[in-house]
């Protein structure tokens, strides 16, 4: 049975399964929650419903300064009334556009505030959160959370809540006046409202619903677009042109599909509206000349009734609006309130002492920890190391060095045992003064989007021009850098793109040099790389360790040569510990290990 | 017009529909237009005659125009949606297909991103052309010529008097939509820039806390933060400036109806009920006109949007299938190089490789980064076409074979590994998808992958890719080579396929591989000596030409550039050699 079915279609939809934010119980305490954001804006808020409601009085006037031209200036000839009634019309629509103007401004800089300063908020939370939160989560939904999500939120705090208010207050003075005109016309003509809300609640939730289902059709079309042209090589060397055209095929004609059916269903709508609407009017033919035949309303409130009833639809259909706002925006005040809500694991001790100048004497006392609190990855650790000197780590996959070296800087707490520095328990010295004295070169170095002397930069930011070109000719990275047209000022793309591995490397060493750290933790990068860039990081390497006390998960013999202390580190236990020459004599695991890597050439050697 | 007159050709095979589309709208619009006679009637004839006869007509004339309306809406709505939607699902399928068809040197310099928007960005501004666009262009200009001559017959002062401010609300509509445009444009470009802040905090999260510098983070972000909040406010306040005074034009005319119209009235040129309609009138054409000066600036965009879908679709496949192409049943794997040259464009990457390989050999390639290395295996594959020279498979010119038939017979790992957002079952199955579950399994485990695999919680169908778990380097190139080797292939490509795993699995991997290489033709690239030390012959490459050649033996004994990585990578393991207890072998 193939796995592919049929025409080797990669489910591109799956992950794409929206969160069902329709069917999520409403949270009154989010709610209360959001809501309280907006509690330093009250006074501008309150002076834009104000605003607002402006706007809607003196739209409503409008049709009543018709009746009255009707009514008494056009019979009466009455020339200076009708003066009147113009000069008053057009005070009001200048009002309304001043106005109009003053609510735009007012209600989006609190919008625009309010997200500021929550976007900020939850980045500045973010950069508080120990690494058992970043664990697991991918980067892509962070950013989720801290774009749309909070642009969500914006919708609801902003337009969504005054406008609310707004639209049911219109709608209540437009009521009001008509019953205050006529009341029994009036109530002849609420008869076609029960009609518009259901075409407002439930018509047009079942039209959102379909083009939800749009959203999610074209999410997964994009993404199988994304990851097709950006795997366009694979798909060209395994000759998989044909299934890939069938699988686009299938999503787009799904996309189409559905957004015909979504549209099908949108189309519904407007001629409901206008078909109660024409009731609604009928009625007030029917009933209105009766009225004016018997000489209860003139004939100008007839004309005012005919404009007001049109006016009916757009504040239930901005209910109908604001209540999938509503739903929305909760959905993601409820994930962004749980990463707010999540207590930093990592933080000062109250009495917490300033570290003072690292020496480096590093000791594990039996120190247990797990990522997941059940299962233990280091098992007991105990070791330690005199300053300046350098230890590399060994060890297979997952046997616990990279854990070793979280914990040293604090990225995680031990579950038992302790870790000391010159003596200081980690645990009761403050972070910052710790880290401080601290570098740290990963595997896969993060190159930051910007110029070279930013990114080595980011050891010291205060560092002259003078130290980095120092701390990059240590590194070996000057060479290289200085044959950029752009020198120290090129500009690298994001993650780096346009240096090699190797050049990555060097990059980060100088930025670890930069920093002059007490402490250095190396995680040597497996990749090989051509021989002459491979000198240059052995050498860098060196020069990086020396006076330091430092840690090395390493994989490069030389580096492990030449460290003071090598740690073999098997199944969250230290099964080895010594000099390279002592182990190699005691025939172990390390012995075991680099036998391994012997062979493979020692048959050629032994010509 | 060029452009216009392409993307109308996507239309053609719907024009039937499209017609049908615009009759229905005509008829929905000249029925809409009757409502406000019907209501001049009402004023005129029933109210102010003071006669109830003509109300049932009335009535039901309003009802029947709503359903009517109704029914129209509904079948134009559909049929424009259905052609626009479906011209440019052709429009979509057309630009994936020739992208697929597109060389590695279109995606050398392509950029993902940028693929992306002018295939859903610029086709959806397409879609919006055909769609909406055309049809409500069609409409405001329709809509405005019938009103206009109705307005001009019943009292053309009147009219004249409340059109005047039309031609402002017009070209106030027209400045706006072009400045709004770049402001909304600026605020997209400062969410990209966000973007990356985060993406970059996120994933650098390790380098951000080592450095202890969250606050240079925070600083950073707040900045965008605070750029990103003024370009918003910047166009709220071209919104705030704009929208107000184009409701006040329209609302002028509004009041000259009123005024310069109930003076009408007065004088007898006019009676109420026309004034009323008039009134219902002038409220139909504000809309139009607004909608006029947007559609202008749309079409700007729609067209600007048309030539980047095109300039795409016109970019030349230029690796071909020739007219009387061969189609290779089973390739045997013989290969031969004769005098080949190949550059991208400028300066040469390889020059003058001639070389002949034996089907069943194994064959070593080493040299520094640059030195053409892979440029040679990509052209096995024609990813890419020789400068000058050839290279026969079997003693065929490939570029007389057909290529999918080339391309079904070779392995190939590359140097970056691609994974698809999918499970590792169904990435493994990419090379081959009528593997079995137990062929897939037996690939990962030459590969050294299965293993690994099942530590994992869901094993083989662990979702990996951008939108999976992160795997390692070296797991990525184990599960690439399993891709590669499940395919069973004549040809076997490793393109510096084991640089991020460790040696020993590295060793595992190639005691494996051996054991499948008969009969197939493997290519090994590497940086390590011990990688290609088997190999049946060595090329070593500097500068796009071959400078050595041999066998492991033959080459160590001489003293070269392969002699010299040897002693460079072989040093480190004699010192070893002193602790290794003699007969231990």
């Amino acid at each position: 049975m193939p796995i592919l079915l049929s025409r080797g279609v990669i489910n591109m939809s799956r992950n794409f399964d929206h969160e069902d934010v329709y069917k999520q119980k409403f949270d009154l305490q989010n709610f209360k929650r959001l809501v309280g954001y907006l509690r330093p804006y009250l006074k501008y808020l309150l002076i834009t419903l104000g605003i607002m409601l402006t706007i809607s009085l003196a739209e409503m006037t409008g049709p009543i300064l018709i009746q009255q031209a009707i009514d008494r200036a056009i019979p009466e000839k009455n020339v200076s009334l009708l003066n009147i009634i113009g000069v008053t019309y057009l005070g009001l629509r200048l009002l309304i556009a001043l106005s109009a103007y003053f609510r735009t401004k007012l209600l989006n800089r609190t919008g625009q505030s309010v997200i500021y300063s929550l976007r900020k908020q939850l980045f500045n939370h973010i950069q508080k959160l120990s690494l058992r939160f970043f664990d697991g989560r991918p980067a892509g939904k962070l950013m989720t959370r801290l774009t749309s999500d909070i642009e969500n939120l914006n919708e609801l705090l902003t337009s969504g809540i005054v406008q609310v208010i707004n639209e049911v207050l219109t709608l209540a003075l437009i009521m009001g006046i008509m019953l205050f005109m006529h009341w029994q016309l009036a109530l002849y003509t609420f008869i076609i409202l029960p009609l518009l809300m259901y075409i407002g609640l439930r018509l047009r939730t079942y039209v959102r619903d379909r083009w939800r289902v749009v959203r999610s059709k074209r999410s997964s079309m994009n993404a199988f677009l994304q990851e097709s042209i950006s795997g366009m090589r694979t798909i060209q060397a395994f000759t998989q042109e044909f299934n890939s055209a069938e699988s686009f095929e299938e999503v787009n004609s799904d996309y189409t599909s559905a957004q015909l059916k979504a549209t099908k269903t949108s189309l519904l709508v407007r001629p409901a509206v206008e078909i109660s609407s024409a009731i609604g009017t009928c009625i007030i033919y029917v009933a209105g000349a009766s009225f004016v035949f018997r000489g209860q309303i003139s004939e100008g409130v007839l004309v005012a009734f005919l404009t007001y009833i049109r006016w009916f639809w757009e504040p239930i259909r901005n209910l109908s609006n604001f209540y999938n706002v509503l739903l929305v925006a909760m959905a993601s005040a409820e994930r962004v309130f749980k990463i707010l809500d999540w207590e930093p694991e990592i933080k000062d001790k109250i009495e917490a002492q300033v570290m003072p100048r690292i020496k480096g004497q590093v000791n594990f006392n039996q120190v247990r920890f797990g990522y997941d609190r059940n299962v233990d990855v280091l098992k007991g650790i105990s070791f330690s190391i005199k300053p300046g000197q350098t230890v590399a780590l060994v060890g297979s996959t997952g046997a616990g060095k990279s854990t070793i070296i979280n914990l040293i800087p604090r990225f995680y707490d031990v579950l038992q045992g302790s870790i000391t520095i010159d003596g200081y328990n980690i645990q009761d010295i403050t972070i910052d003064s710790l880290r401080d004295q601290m570098s740290i070169v990963l595997q896969d170095p993060l190159i930051f989007s910007g110029t070279i002397r930013d990114n080595i930069a980011y050891g010291k930011p205060n560092a002259t021009d003078e130290e980095i070109i120092e701390a990059a000719k240590l590194a070996n990275a000057h060479d290289f850098i200085v044959e950029f047209a752009d020198g120290y000022q090129t500009e690298v793309q994001e993650r780096g793109s346009r240096l090699s591995v190797g050049q990555r490397q060097l990059v980060s060493f100088a930025r670890a040099i930069l920093a002059d750290p007490r402490i250095i933790i190396l995680d040597e990068a497996t990749s090989s790389i051509d021989t002459k860039t491979e000198k240059l990081i052995q050498d860098a390497i060196q020069k990086v360790l020396i006076g330091r006390t430092s840690f090395v998960i390493a994989h490069r013999l030389s580096t492990i040569r030449n460290a003071d202390l090598i740690m073999v580190i098997e199944d969250g236990l230290i099964a080895e510990a010594g000099t390279h020459e002592s182990l190699m004599l005691e025939q172990g695991v390390y012995y075991n290990l680099n036998i391994a890597q012997y062979r493979s050439l020692q048959k050629a050697a032994a010509l | 017009m060029k452009t216009i007159k392409r993307v109308l050709s996507y239309f053609r095979p719907y024009i039937g529909l499209f017609i049908l589309s615009v009759l229905s709208l005509t008829l929905l619009t000249s029925l809409g237009l009757l409502r406000p006679k019907l209501t001049q009637i009402f004023i005129d004839d029933v109210v102010y005659a003071r006669e109830s006869e003509l109300i049932p007509q009335i009535a039901l004339a309003l009802i029947f125009i709503a359903v009517f309306r109704g029914v129209f809406r509904y079948i134009q709505g559909v049929l424009s949606e259905k052609v626009a939607m479906r011209s440019i699902a052709d429009i979509r399928r057309d630009l994936f297909n020739h992208l697929m068809a597109l060389p590695y040197e279109y995606y050398d310099k392509a950029r993902t991103g940028e693929l992306m928007s002018r295939i859903s960005g610029d086709v959806q501004s397409v879609k919006h052309l055909l769609g909406e666009g055309l049809l409500e262009f069609y409409d405001s200009i329709f809509t405005f010529i019938v009103v206009f001559f109705i307005l001009i017959r019943l009292n053309w002062q009147l009219t004249l008097v409340s059109l005047s401010t039309m031609p402002f609300l017009f070209f106030t509509a027209i400045r706006f939509a072009s400045q709004i445009r770049p402001a909304y444009t600026k605020i997209r470009e400062q969410m990209a820039v966000l973007s990356t802040t985060i993406q970059e905090n996120v994933t650098g999260v390790r380098v951000v806390k080592a450095f202890n510098n969250q606050e240079l983070e925070k600083d950073k972000f707040d900045q965008d933060n605070i750029s990103n909040f003024n370009k918003r406010l910047n166009a709220v306040s071209i919104r705030a400036r704009y929208i107000p005074v184009m409701h006040f034009l329209g609302g002028l005319s509004a009041i000259a109806i009123v005024w310069f119209g109930g003076y009408q009235v007065i004088i007898e040129n006019l009676t109420i009920g026309q004034l009323v309609g008039f009134y219902a009138y002038i409220w139909s054409l504000i809309w139009p006109i607004r909608r006029l000066a947007f559609l202008v600036n749309f079409f700007q965009r729609a067209k600007a949007a048309s030539e980047r879908v095109f300039e795409v679709l016109d970019v030349a496949p230029k690796i071909t299938d020739s007219k009387n192409a061969i189609v290779l049943d089973k390739v045997k794997g013989n290969i031969s190089f004769n005098k080949v040259s190949f550059n991208y464009g400028e300066n040469d990457v390889l020059q003058d490789i001639s070389f002949k390989v034996k089907s069943g050999q194994t064959i070593g390639i080493l040299g520094e980064t640059g030195s053409g290395k892979s440029s040679l295996i990509s052209l096995i594959c024609r990813f890419y076409d020789v400068s000058k020279g050839a290279i026969m498979i079997d003693g065929n010119n490939i570029k007389d074979i057909q290529i999918n038939s080339l391309r079904q017979q070779v392995g190939i790992v590359h140097q970056d590994v691609f994974l698809f957002s999918a499970t590792i079952k169904e990435n493994i199955a990419f090379g081959n998808i009528d593997a079995s579950f137990e062929q897939i399994v037996e690939a990962a485990k030459i590969a050294q992958a299965h293993d690994f695999i099942m530590e994992m919680e869901r094993g083989y169908d662990t979702l990996v890719g951008e939108r999976g778990i992160g795997l390692s380097g070296g797991q990525k190139q184990r599960i690439a080579i399993a891709r590669s080797i499940v395919r069973n292939p004549s040809i076997l490509i490793l393109d510096d396929a084991t640089s991020s795993v460790d040696m020993e699995t590295e060793f595992a991997i190639q005691q494996e591989i051996t054991k499948l290489l008969q009969n197939r033709t493997t290519f090994i690239i590497a940086h390590r000596i011990s990688s290609i030390k088997d190999a049946d012959i060595i090329y070593v490459f500097k500068q796009g030409r071959i400078i050595e050649q041999g066998t492991h033996l033959q080459l160590i004994t001489k003293s070269g550039y392969y002699n010299s990585i040897f002693n460079e990578q072989f040093k480190e393991q004699e010192l070893l050699a002193n602790f290794v207890v003699e007969g231990s072998d």
